[in-house]
């Protein structure tokens, strides 16, 4: 009920007596579906104190729609308040403890989801209080969000209507989750429903709220039917892939960007000519294998990284490990310090190159790129981020080798510490670094199981075995010399290619008992290497984008394949083995270097840093400019049309057989512009205005106005047919105010008049 | 309804970044209802609009300070519903100007009058015009507004209270209080003049019968007697020149209210007037019984004044000088130039609330009227 007030007037609305309030109702029925979609959401985050919550919901629903009846609805707020400060205060250290437990399960969504941790709180109290703990903070939780959604339920509505999906969706963006995405279309429903009752907060009928949301709802049942076919969900996933697809290229990716990102599903092999990919600066030029996706899972076409899930599950060791002994992405880092490697520092500019990763070796020292919060293990994420500085310690074979001997050889307390947690890793890395997909495993195990039979059983192999197992099949698939064995490989779409190489090694590993792992980024050959010195800053174009396969070192971790001790010495890299091959890329880079030199290089410079943000930067402002150019546009065309329109019926007004209607309206028009020029009548007589006329334009203009008016007089009066000349002579006047409208207004009226109320 | 829109563009584009980035059908279902179902109410709104009969009433009458009834009606004949209808309902207190306006959110279920009723109370007298200027059909997201032709308007009269003031004439001795003139619209008792002749209708007095012309045309013919018109008293309502003060214009309006019942009470026929400063005329009323009065004073308390312009005494003095009279009262927040001319003609008793003290002139104020006025001498 609103009141208005105005000096000794005062009006409001009451609600009709003979109608029932049944208003109540629906507002009751809003906040519990607002406040019953929240909680859910949270119990279906949290997986916990469920029937708690809603029971609080349910209680606060039932409360606040009898104080909505009995009219007591401003009692709810300050009763509840009260009761939940008085329990806070009574169980202060219980609902501190639930709130701990919440807190810690948080924490478990959170790296499910992103594979980062929250810090956790250490429980005080002990484990048979914690129900009780969770229970009462669930309770006050729930209370309190019911309290809210009531209370906007009540007074803004709308408010609530965009709070609910927004906030679910920043908890989904923070927690990462798609747990939410299931609570999601409830919440939007929810707010649709919302939506439709604002406004009609306490004008007592319910009918026209329940009416809409029939409507709405059968509606929405038809588009929802058409929604769920298969043809249309088909068409949303591709849409759903397409836009993530182009938000990563527009995000991350140049158009120089050459690497696939372990995803093969539309993969082609195309001759590109080679593009300035980094520029990278090292204190001592070494080969280097800049890594940037990392896939530990490989499902049928495509390389992903370790899911969240299984990061959650060992949440624990990782984080640990993160804590008290060394990064997963910089564990050979932590072993060389044992052994007294000197560290180099590294300066990449990602120019061309996705930014969605930092692209780092093996021998990442542990600094500003690694957090122990951050608990994955395959790749570092940059985000966007195109320049940034890291140390190395120096990674060759020798090196390697010399870290792992002191490893194995030293008795220093440290070393053993760091063995005993690496033991520990490296059960976890056995655990999801082994797993090899069924359908690479048809296509392959006859193969694998044939060379292994030469050592026996394929369980049973040693390490050296295995790595033999491993070159012979290699050998066999990507020979040195000659054509390769008539054996069905795993990514045909990427025959011959080091994606294809790497992929197919990584599973022959896994097969034969040795932990690998698929990588993508950029290769700094020792020979490239040689070529700088210090402090000179090298291209990397995109011939140097490569595949390769990691293997899991013992002790020292995750370590390029040729590098890895046994293998390193025999192992060159296939492309190089294979003479067909080898020539057709010995042909590719004469026909790319023959290209580099015929176009000049200016054509072809690459963006400068950042170049990919500045360029969607200008990208959307362009866009939003042109939105706003054909929107501009279209109104000035609506505007026109409609001008053009109400112009023309005046025009057939004006010019009408009948004289009479005509001087009829071209004084009624008259009377329009006379008021726009700041003489109205009111509701008084045309005739009034003659002496502020007089006043003001003079005499003769006054006169001239009598005139007309007693020619409309005429006109709507009189029964004698007037003629043609008193039209004329009422259009004679009709232009004369309008001049004198044109010449006075302002400029902004003049725009408003002529568009806007299309006066002339 | 500024809120309801943007939540419903926020609430669009969650939809459909939910549709793009999860790849949700039933998120782009919910984003087409949402713009579907404005789009598809068009036509129906369209159609509704030339349908849809508005209607407004109001109470005829009123004391001040109580609440009176105003009641909007929308009569929908179609078979279609309107389910959010938006009316915007003013008053508007024509005495002093006060206006109020409210906005009412209400339906228009199919083929049924929905009514809505608001409550109206004012402090001061007035004639109350209630209107309802716009009422916009929106579609149930209150998206598109269509706008409604509506002509409903009604008015209601916020009587004034009344005092008993004694009025006493004083005799004029430069005026003579014998009647000239005589009515032209209704017959009397002065058998001295003829109002009219016409046919003999039973119940018609004998001794009305002009036997002469009788005779002459051979039926039965009567002669109506003339009413002769009194021209003592004029009250006149000063209208030019007063402040904004809603208080003073009613303590002026009660006043003169009041002074004219008490004539009237007294019997004496006199003649009411003030000036209409929106047109620039004067206005004049005979009141020779109660009746009368009564019909004349919802016109009265329409009487809008206005700060400058030309005065009700000039008005009179040049338009309606037959008017006036030997007994004269002005009532007047500031006395205007022209009424020491009016002086010449008769005794001019002035009225004046709240404005400048002047010599000869009773002064009241708009709190304490009934006190200072109990007897006026006109």
């Amino acid at each position: 009920m609103t009141q208005q007030k105005n000096g000794g007037m005062r009006l409001r609305q009451v609600p009709n007596p003979r109608k029932k309030d049944t208003l109540w109702l629906v507002q009751t029925l809003v906040a519990l579906f607002a406040s019953a979609v929240l909680v859910l959401t949270v119990t279906a985050l949290t997986g916990n104190a469920w029937i708690v919550m809603v029971a609080a919901t349910v209680w606060m629903g039932i409360v606040y729609g009898i104080l909505l009846k009995t009219k007591h609805e401003n009692w709810l707020y300050l009763g509840i308040l009260v009761l939940m400060l008085v329990m806070t205060l009574i169980f202060r250290r219980q609902v501190l403890e639930g709130f701990r437990i919440f807190w810690n399960q948080a924490s478990d969504v959170m790296v499910r989801g992103t594979g980062r941790v929250l810090p956790e709180w250490e429980l005080q109290l002990s484990k048979d209080q914690s129900a009780f703990c969770v229970s009462l903070f669930a309770g006050l939780s729930a209370c309190f969000v019911s309290l809210v959604c009531c209370a906007l339920t009540s007074f803004a509505p709308a408010v609530l209507a965009v709070l609910l999906p927004g906030l679910l969706l920043v908890g989904m963006t923070v927690f990462g989750t798609g747990v939410g995405f299931a609570w999601l279309l409830p919440v939007l429903v929810v707010s649709v429903l919302i939506l439709q009752y604002s406004g009609w907060r306490k004008k007592g009928s319910a009918a026209p709220v329940v009416m809409s949301w029939g409507a709405c709802g059968v509606i929405a049942c038809i588009l929802i039917a058409i929604a769920v076919l298969p043809g249309v969900q088909n068409w949303s996933a591709q849409i759903r892939e397409n836009v993530h697809q182009r938000i990563h290229e527009e995000k991350y990716e140049t158009k120089y960007t050459t690497l696939p990102e372990g995803d093969f599903s539309d993969y082609k092999i195309v001759d590109r000519k080679a593009q300035q990919a980094l520029a990278v600066t090292m204190e001592n030029p070494q080969q280097m294998y800049l890594r940037g996706f990392t896939g530990a899972v490989f499902t049928g076409d495509t390389w992903e990284p370790l899911d969240t899930q299984a990061l959650a599950k060992n949440k624990q060791l990782l984080y640990w490990l993160n804590l008290n002994a060394f990064n997963q992405n910089a564990q050979f880092d932590a072993a060389a310090a044992y052994a007294g490697l000197e560290q180099n520092t590294v300066t990449i500019q990602n120019i061309g190159a996705c930014s969605y990763y930092r692209y780092v070796p093996f021998s990442l020292g542990k600094g500003t790129l690694t957090k122990p919060e951050n608990l994955n293990t395959d790749g570092v994420y940059g985000d966007g981020e195109r320049s940034y500085v890291y140390s190395v310690t120096a990674g060759t074979s020798d090196e390697i080798m010399q870290v792992l001997t002191h490893l194995q050889t030293s008795d220093d307390p440290a070393v053993l510490q760091y063995r005993k947690a690496e033991s520990g890793y490296r059960q976890f890395i056995n655990h999801y670094y082994l797993q090899i997909g069924t359908e690479v495993k048809e296509m392959l195990q006859e193969q694998w199981d044939e060379i292994a039979a030469m050592y026996g059983s394929a369980n049973n192999l040693t390490l050296q075995q295995a790595q033999e197992c491993t070159l012979i099949f290699l050998s066999r698939c990507f020979p040195e010399e000659g054509t390769p064995e008539d054996i069905e490989l795993p990514l045909a779409v990427a025959e011959g290619t080091t994606f294809q190489y790497a992929t197919v090694a990584a599973m022959t590993l896994r097969y034969f008992g040795i932990p690998a792992r698929y990588a993508e980024g950029y290769v700094i050959s020792q020979e490239m290497a040689a070529e700088f010195e210090s402090g000179e800053t090298m291209t990397v174009d995109s011939s140097c984008a490569k595949a390769w396969v990691e293997v899991y070192q013992d002790g020292i971790g995750w370590i390029p394949m040729d590098l890895t001790p046994g293998i390193g010495e025999i192992l060159e890299d296939p492309e190089n083995k294979d003479p067909n091959k080898n020539t057709s890329n010995k042909d590719t880079t004469e026909k790319k270097d023959k290209e580099e030199e015929e176009e000049p290089q200016e054509e072809d410079q690459p963006e400068p840093t950042g170049g990919s943000m500045v360029r969607i930067i200008l990208k959307t402002v362009l866009w939003s400019l042109l939105i706003l150019l054909a929107v501009s546009l279209l109104i000035f065309l609506i505007l026109w049309i409609r001008r053009k329109i109400l112009l023309g019926r005046k025009e057939r007004k004006f010019k009408s057989e009948n004289v009479s209607d005509a001087v009829a309206w071209i004084y009624a028009d008259t009377a329009l512009l006379l008021e726009k020029l700041g003489f109205d009548r009111g509701n008084g007589s045309m005739r009034d205005l003659a002496k502020p006329l007089e006043e003001k334009y003079g005499a003769e203009f006054a006169a001239q106005f009598d005139a007309v008016s007693d020619l409309n007089d005429r006109a709507m009066f009189s029964s004698y047919p007037m003629e043609e000349h008193h039209r004329r002579s009422a259009l004679k006047f009709h232009s004369h105010v309008l001049r004198k409208l044109k010449s006075e207004v302002k400029w902004y009226k003049y725009v408003w008049l002529k568009w806007a109320q299309c006066l002339y | 309804m500024i809120a309801m829109k943007l939540g419903l563009l926020v609430l669009e584009a969650l939809l459909l970044w939910c549709f793009a980035w999860f790849g949700s059908g039933v998120a782009l279902a919910l984003a087409l209802l949402l713009i579907l179902v404005p789009l598809g109410t068009l036509p129906i709104s369209m159609h509704l609009r030339k349908k849809l009969e508005i209607s407004v009433e109001a109470a005829v009458s009123q004391r001040k300070g109580d609440e009176g009834t105003i009641t909007v009606k929308l009569e929908n004949p179609t078979i279609f519903a309107a389910l959010r209808v938006r009316c915007d309902v003013m008053v508007q207190n024509q005495l002093n100007r006060e206006t109020l306006k409210h906005q009412i959110l209400t339906w228009a279920a199919i083929r049924k009058t929905q009514k809505c009723s608001l409550r109206v109370a004012s402090e001061y007298c007035g004639r109350l015009r209630v209107w309802v200027p716009q009422v916009v059909l929106y579609d149930c997201f209150g998206i598109f507004g269509i706008r409604c032709k509506c002509n409903a308007v009604t008015h209601m009269t916020v009587q004034a209270e009344t005092f008993e003031p004694v009025v006493v004439l004083v005799p004029n001795p430069s005026s003579t209080d014998d009647s000239e003139s005589y009515s032209q619209e209704r017959p009397g008792s002065d058998l001295t003049e003829t109002f009219q002749l016409r046919e003999y209708v039973p119940g018609d007095s004998p001794r009305q019968i002009h036997w002469k012309l009788t005779n002459k045309f051979d039926k039965l013919i009567v002669r109506d007697p003339g009413l002769p018109i009194s021209k003592n008293v004029l009250v006149f309502w000063e209208r030019t020149g007063g402040s904004d003060d809603p208080a003073i214009i009613d303590a002026q309006a009660e006043v003169v209210i009041s002074l004219c019942r008490s004539l009237v009470d007294n019997g004496i026929q006199f003649t009411v007037g003030w000036n209409d400063t929106d047109r620039n005329l004067c206005i004049l009323h005979q009141i020779r019984e109660m009746d009368e009065f009564v019909g004349i004073i919802p016109r009265l308390l329409r009487a809008t004044g206005c700060k400058e312009g030309m005065s009700g005494a000039g008005l009179l003095m040049q338009t309606r000088a037959d008017a006036l009279c030997a007994h004269m009262v002005y009532i007047a927040e500031t006395p205007q130039s022209e009424v020491m001319e009016m002086q010449r003609y008769g005794h001019v008793t002035m009225l004046l609330c709240g404005g400048t003290a002047l010599d000869g002139a009773v002064c009241f104020n708009e709190t304490d009227y009934p006190r200072q006025l109990t007897e006026i001498e006109i």
